[in-house]
């Protein structure tokens, strides 16, 4: 199993969790986040002043999926998140060593 | 399987909702009694208005989670019957959906009438016709492929759910079965049942055989497929075309019959022409067919200038054309080809012959050819159609001269297009045996001599079809800076006419096959034999010598082979790097240039650095860890000891700017540390992102002492390139040029090696310890 | 005694009251979340600390019999006499009580401006401690010298609603204060963005509505004058928001709602003491100048570095420095007339006001902050200040996300 972060520009939210759920991932976790990369945050004005903003806003995707579809999921995904501009954002592919579903107990692949 | 797995599902999920107090409805697939072992249950609980919300709540809980904890993908609404019909009657995929909903268990509300009746309701309202309309444009439609997705490509599944769904949108009929509709013969009802059933059968095994719900029928699986279903690939393959064939017409028809019949009377009423009538479903035809062919002929060459399809029965009666009425056609159909192809929807129109089976009765030499899959890693679809797009290409020329406009520019174009739109027809036609380029050209022979074809016609098309592969086999593995190469082209073709002709073929062909074949380098490739080959055969020298700007110091330097093997405008590029690392002597200096206005990520990459051990070797890891493929490369030392190389490569989807500094700095580092970029690579190969790949051909090193080339072939994996040339620099060999070719998961590559160690192989047993080193990094995996 | 006068100006009163909680609105959006509530309160509280010291000595410092033209003397000590009744020798036409109470809320609002300056690093304590001394020792002397009978009113210096005794006088003791107490940490190294810009722009809207009391209202009757405070008022403060919008697109490209209601209110700051003595065509003109102006000076302050945090200095200040001078030059109701109307003298008295009152208050202001400074300590330690002013000094936080 592989744990797979996904940040992305928040408006393409939609666009990946489809991408997502037509390549084989039934659940996932989102949260909103704010982090820079190489993007470098954007600028703010404010009673004429120019601010830098550093944090640019970002929503992480959290996915676990089984070994055999992870390539086809990040590529699913990055083809919905791409805009070629810098600040596309990142994907991070992690092992899992288990997993368990509260309700039932069930380990392993059944449980995700 | 699948009626004893929805039965299966059906008694579990009656089980489950005892004593449910609305209905239970199975949808989609399951409603169907479809199910496949990777498909989603979907269900729908119609409660009745009364039913409490957290009541339904636990219904939900205790119909629904059990299925899920059996590890089932479920996917269910739960919904009051006027809250469905309301949705269905604005949302068309619901509507679908209860097309072929089937009541699961009691129904003591007596729900499930009352749907079927509101569900008739919609479908004679103003809804139908947006629903027929949706139904129309939310399918795909386009060609038949080689890994044909069983549920969404043309003629898949959803095609045949169209069917169902459009029969009970038909006018007049609302809510009727497709099957009791009418409009079909009885054996041609029978013939699409049993095409659906194919298709579902190879859907079940492949199911299976995945494990997951897998709906594309992918190269790699289809042995696996057919081993379980007891056949071999290719049979299976043929067979599940037929089938998505037929569902394909099926499908096109009804949709404009329904259509035709909803909008009738804003249409003119049937015209009929010339024994052709136009009717609101397509094309009919206004005599019998059997007791007047020519009519076959006509109704297709109406369709090819019009656009509109045969309908239902004109299909049915084109399936039963014979071979002895096809037989009386025999003289007409030269001329009738060649008129089709080149009317505006003559694509569209051979399409429909091609799945109607047509092609194969009027043409009986084709038959064997034509729905042969190759699942070689180029082709996209099926010889039938590959054939016909190469043909169309080569019939209305200009998709072919925009994509390579440099055919334009070859001495003389090809007079007449006759003999050259019949090899792009039949240049296939002796796949599947291994020489087909041979086969084809003397079954092409028979069958136009047959067809009554001009002497000075065959001959040209003959000698098409037998040379269709050389242009490319020769640009992509033969060293094109060697004259030699060039004049052994130029001998073949003799006329620059047969030049011109047959690169438009080798080209219509590469772009009908599917982008392995048909990119920018390989066009780039076949450009420049072409314009060399024009050259020697007009007797003027291959290259316009100008070696004028360029500095002597440079001049000096470079040994012989390079002025004669690079370009004077790369080499003038390469004398600027050259002063710079004069200037300032750096570990490494790179140059890069775009080569292609319209293909961003091809680019040339001059490199000029202190000759080092596997230095070569290095540059290709330092490729391979950012992602880039080498397409091809030269590599010089000047006498003063640089190493000077020259690489096209084809760059990752990242921006050109952001590339090069980050290679640059990539390459300096392993230059310094090349044992760290062996690790780096090493650790890129266990990535998770790695598809695995096939298990390929086993791989292969050639040595061919008399030409100084190897030549490898295995499949492919980062750093492949690194591999290899790591080796040869272990064994002291030094490559001057090669060439490397991916297409899916193989490469073959060819590499020049350098004079200087030439004469040393004769003694070939002095380099079997390299040969074997090579083959054994190939092998492990 | 007149009826309509007297519920006129009651009214005002109110609508002045209400100002300070807009610009509790207006100050609060500005900052950053952790400091919302510390910076609603600074202006909040006021009301309650103000007014109470307004009812035991601030009035009669600022109000009661003149002594030597410089403060009022203790003859109202707990607003002794201040009732329903006019005593001998009144001239308006409200009962004493009502313009007591209208100039209470003046009294408020003027101290609460002075926090924009100091936000989001200020301890509470020391706030309240400056707030009752500054009141005492500053304002109540201003208010005397401009309204109460003392020096420059006698001089003839003209201030309809407070241009210097509000505005001037709270943006010299913001200056000074924020020169005592520091910027705020990671001053023009990290952004400090408004938290909240919606509720920026709607205390900006509350004080526009106010700010008819607190103009108009100061025509201590409902009268021509009254009316011609009402409107020039309002185009000011309509042609400040439009000039400040205007000047910002051409510099930085982009329209802000931020600079759109900074420009109003530098419009609104403008025409306090001019009020009831231009024309509506002046009005326009001085809003216009005055979103421009104060535009340009809210970017002055990053050349010379002080962290005027919410920018009282450049907006109050400025733009009542130019509002108290272009009195001098519009004025022309009455008797009273300025540069214009052929009476140059006007001008060079408005100058001297406008340098008295800063040099007054500035001072007093700077010894007052640095001598809290010294016994109290004015700021919070730079590891609450990251923390955020809402929990350190209340103990609670605006927003539970």
């Amino acid at each position: 199993m592989k744990k797979i972060e996904f940040i992305i520009r928040p408006f393409k939210l939609d666009e990946v969790k489809e991408a997502l759920t037509a390549a084989g991932v039934h659940g996932m976790t989102i949260t909103e986040v704010k982090g820079f990369g190489r993007q470098r945050g954007h600028k703010e004005i404010y009673r004429g002043a120019e601010y830098q903003v550093d944090f640019v806003a970002k929503v992480k995707i959290e996915v676990v999926c089984e070994d055999a579809i992870t390539p086809a999921v990040v590529e699913a995904a990055r083809a919905a998140a791409i805009t070629g501009q810098v600040g596309d954002g990142k994907i991070f592919v992690l092992p899992v060593d288990d997993a368990m579903r509260i309700r039932t107990g069930e380990t392993g692949e059944a449980a995700i | 399987m699948e009626r004893a797995l929805s039965r299966i599902m059906t008694a579990a999920v009656a089980v489950l909702a005892q004593g449910f107090p609305g209905c239970v409805l199975a949808v989609g697939g399951f409603g169907l009694s479809q199910l496949s072992p990777g498909s989603d249950l979907d269900i729908c609980l119609l409660r009745p208005p009364r039913l409490p919300a957290e009541d339904s709540g636990r219904w939900v809980q205790s119909i629904v989670y059990p299925l899920w904890d059996s590890g089932m993908q479920v996917d269910y609404s739960v919904r009051t019957l006027a809250e469905t019909l309301e949705l269905a009657a604005q949302d068309p995929k619901v509507l679908a959906g209860l097309l072929s909903a089937r009541p699961i268990g009691p129904d003591p509300a007596g729900l499930f009438p009352e749907l079927r009746q509101g569900v008739r309701r919609i479908l004679t309202s103003a809804a139908r016709r947006t629903f027929v309309q949706w139904i129309a444009e939310t399918s795909p439609s386009g060609y038949a492929c080689i890994e044909p997705d069983l549920k969404n490509s043309p003629g898949g599944l959803r095609h045949w759910h169209h069917l169902g769904w459009l029969a009970a949108a038909f006018p007049g009929r609302e809510g009727a079965r497709f099957l009791d509709l009418g409009v079909l013969a009885p054996d041609q009802v029978e013939a699409l049942c049993a095409a659906a059933q194919t298709i579902r059968q190879v859907r079940c095994a492949l199911h299976c055989t995945t494990q997951r719900r897998h709906d594309v029928f992918s190269a790699e699986l289809q042995d696996a497929v057919a081993h379980r279903l007891g056949t071999s690939r290719p049979a299976l393959s043929q067979r599940l075309e037929e089938a998505m064939a037929r569902i394909r017409l099926a499908r096109c028809a009804m949709v404009r019959e329904v259509l035709g019949r909803i909008e009738r009377k804003r249409r003119p009423p049937d015209r009929r022409c010339d024994g052709i009538r136009h009717t609101p479903g397509g094309l009919g035809f206004a005599e019998d067919p059997g007791a007047h062919p020519h009519l076959v002929l006509r109704l297709i060459e109406t369709a090819a200038h019009t656009g509109i399809p045969p309908n239902f029965s004109a299909q049915g009666a084109l399936l039963r054309l014979s071979a002895r009425q096809a037989a009386e056609l025999t003289p007409h159909l030269a001329v009738w080809l060649h008129d089709i192809l080149h009317a505006p929807h003559g694509e569209a129109a051979f399409a429909t012959l091609l799945d109607l089976g047509l092609l194969r009765v009027l043409f009986p030499e084709l038959a064997p050819s034509l729905s042969v899959v190759p699942l070689d890693g180029w082709h996209r679809h099926p010889v039938g159609w590959h054939s016909l797009r190469c043909a169309m290409l080569l019939a209305q020329p200009q998709e072919l001269l925009h994509a390579a406009p440099w055919l334009e520019t070859l001495p003389t174009a090809p007079k007449d297009h006759l003999p050259l739109v019949w090899a792009g027809l039949l240049h296939d036609m002796g796949k599947p045996h291994p020489r087909h380029e041979v086969r084809g050209s003397i079954l092409a022979r028979r069958l136009l001599t047959r067809l009554g074809v001009a002497k000075a016609d065959i001959a040209t098309t003959t000698f098409l079809i037998a040379e269709h592969l050389t242009l490319f086999q020769v640009a992509t593995q033969r060293d094109l800076n060697d004259p030699a190469t060039i004049h052994a082209v130029a001998h073949k073709v003799q006329t620059p006419e047969r030049l011109a002709a047959l690169a438009r073929l080798a080209v219509a062909d590469a772009m009908a096959t599917g982008p392995a074949a048909w990119n920018t380098w390989r066009s780039l490739l076949v450009e420049e034999l072409c314009a060399k080959t024009a050259r020697a055969l007009q007797g003027r020298p291959l290259r316009a010598p100008s070696r004028d700007n360029l500095p002597q110091d440079f001049l000096r330097e470079i040994p012989e082979p390079a002025r004669e093997r690079i370009s004077s405008s790369d080499l003038r590029r390469m004398a600027e790097l050259f002063a710079r690392q004069r200037s300032t002597p750096q570990i490494l200096h790179t140059l890069a240039w775009s080569v292609h206005d319209q293909d961003p990520r091809v680019w040339k990459c001059a490199v000029m650095a202190p000759d080092q051990p596997a230095l070569f070797a290095t540059l290709a890891g330092c490729f391979a860890i950012k992602g880039a493929d080498i397409l091809s490369a030269e590599i010089f030392t000047t006498r003063e000891g640089t190493a000077m190389d020259l690489f096209v490569v084809r760059l990752p989807e990242t921006d050109a700017a952001y590339f090069w500094p980050a290679f640059t700095e990539e390459a300096r580092t392993s230059l310094a540390d090349p044992h760290g970029l062996a690790t780096r690579i090493a650790a890129r190969r266990k990535s998770p992102l790695r598809r695995p790949s096939l298990p390929g051909p086993k791989p292969q090193v050639r040595l061919d002492a008399e030409k100084a080339t190897l030549v490898v072939r295995a499949s492919d994996r980062p750093g492949r390139l690194f591999d290899i040339t790591w080796e040869l620099a272990l064994h002291g060999v030094n490559v001057q040029a090669a060439k490397i070719a991916t297409h899916g998961d193989h490469i073959h590559d060819i590499f020049f090696l350098q004079q200087a160690s030439h004469a040393s192989w004769r003694l070939s047993s002095t380099l079997q310890p390299l040969l074997a080193a090579i083959l054994r990094r190939l092998q492990t995996e | 005694m007149d009826a309509a006068d007297t519920g006129f100006v009651l009214m005002s009163a109110a609508l002045v009251m209400f100002m300070t909680p807009g610009l509790a609105l207006f100050y609060g959006g500005m900052v950053r979340a952790k400091n919302v509530l510390a910076t609603l309160m600074q202006s909040f509280i006021l009301l309650g600390l103000v007014s109470v010291l307004w009812a035991v000595v601030g009035y009669t410092l600022a109000f009661g019999t003149d002594v030597g033209g410089v403060i009022g003397a203790l003859n109202h000590l707990l607003l002794a006499g201040v009732g329903g009744d006019a005593p001998e020798g009144w001239t308006l036409t409200i009962p004493p009580a009502a313009f007591m109470i209208f100039q209470c809320m003046f009294a408020v609002i003027t101290p609460a401006l002075i926090t924009g300056a100091f936000a989001e690093r200020m301890r509470f304590a020391p706030f309240l401690v400056f707030s009752g001394l500054w009141l005492v020792l500053v304002y109540c002397p201003m208010a005397h010298w401009v309204w109460g009978g003392g020096w420059m009113g006698a001089m003839g210096a003209l201030d309809f609603a407070g241009g210097a005794v509000v505005h001037m006088c709270s943006a010299a003791a913001a200056l000074a204060g924020c020169l005592v107490i520091g910027p705020r940490r990671g001053f023009g190294k990290e952004a400090h963005i408004p938290h909240n810009l919606p509720m920026t722009i709607l205390g900006a809207g509350i004080l526009w509505f106010g700010w008819f009391g607190f103009n108009a209202g100061s025509a201590l009757a409902a009268n021509a004058q009254a009316a011609m405070a009402f409107a020039t008022t309002h185009f000011a403060a309509a042609a400040g928001a439009l000039s400040w919008v205007a000047v910002e697109w051409r510099h930085r490209g982009r329209a802000t709602t931020l600079g759109a209601v900074s420009g109003a209110v530098a419009g609104l700051v403008a025409i306090t003491p001019a009020a009831g003595y231009v024309s509506v065509g002046a009005s326009l003109v001085m809003g216009i100048a005055a979103g421009a102006v104060c535009y340009w000076a809210v970017l002055q302050k990053n050349r010379f570095g002080y962290d005027d945090a919410l920018d009282v200095v450049g907006i109050h200040g400025v733009g009542g420095t130019l509002g108290a001078l272009a009195t001098g030059v519009f004025a022309d109701f009455g008797e009273f007339r300025g540069l214009l109307a052929g009476n140059p003298t006007q001008l060079w008295i408005q100058l001297v006001s406008v340098v008295a009152t800063w040099v007054f208050c500035f001072l007093m202001s700077y010894v007052l902050f640095k001598v809290i400074d010294a016994t109290l300590g004015l700021r919070v330690s730079p590891e609450d200040e990251t923390r955020g002013l809402d929990v350190n000094e209340h103990r609670e936080t605006g927003y539970q996300w």
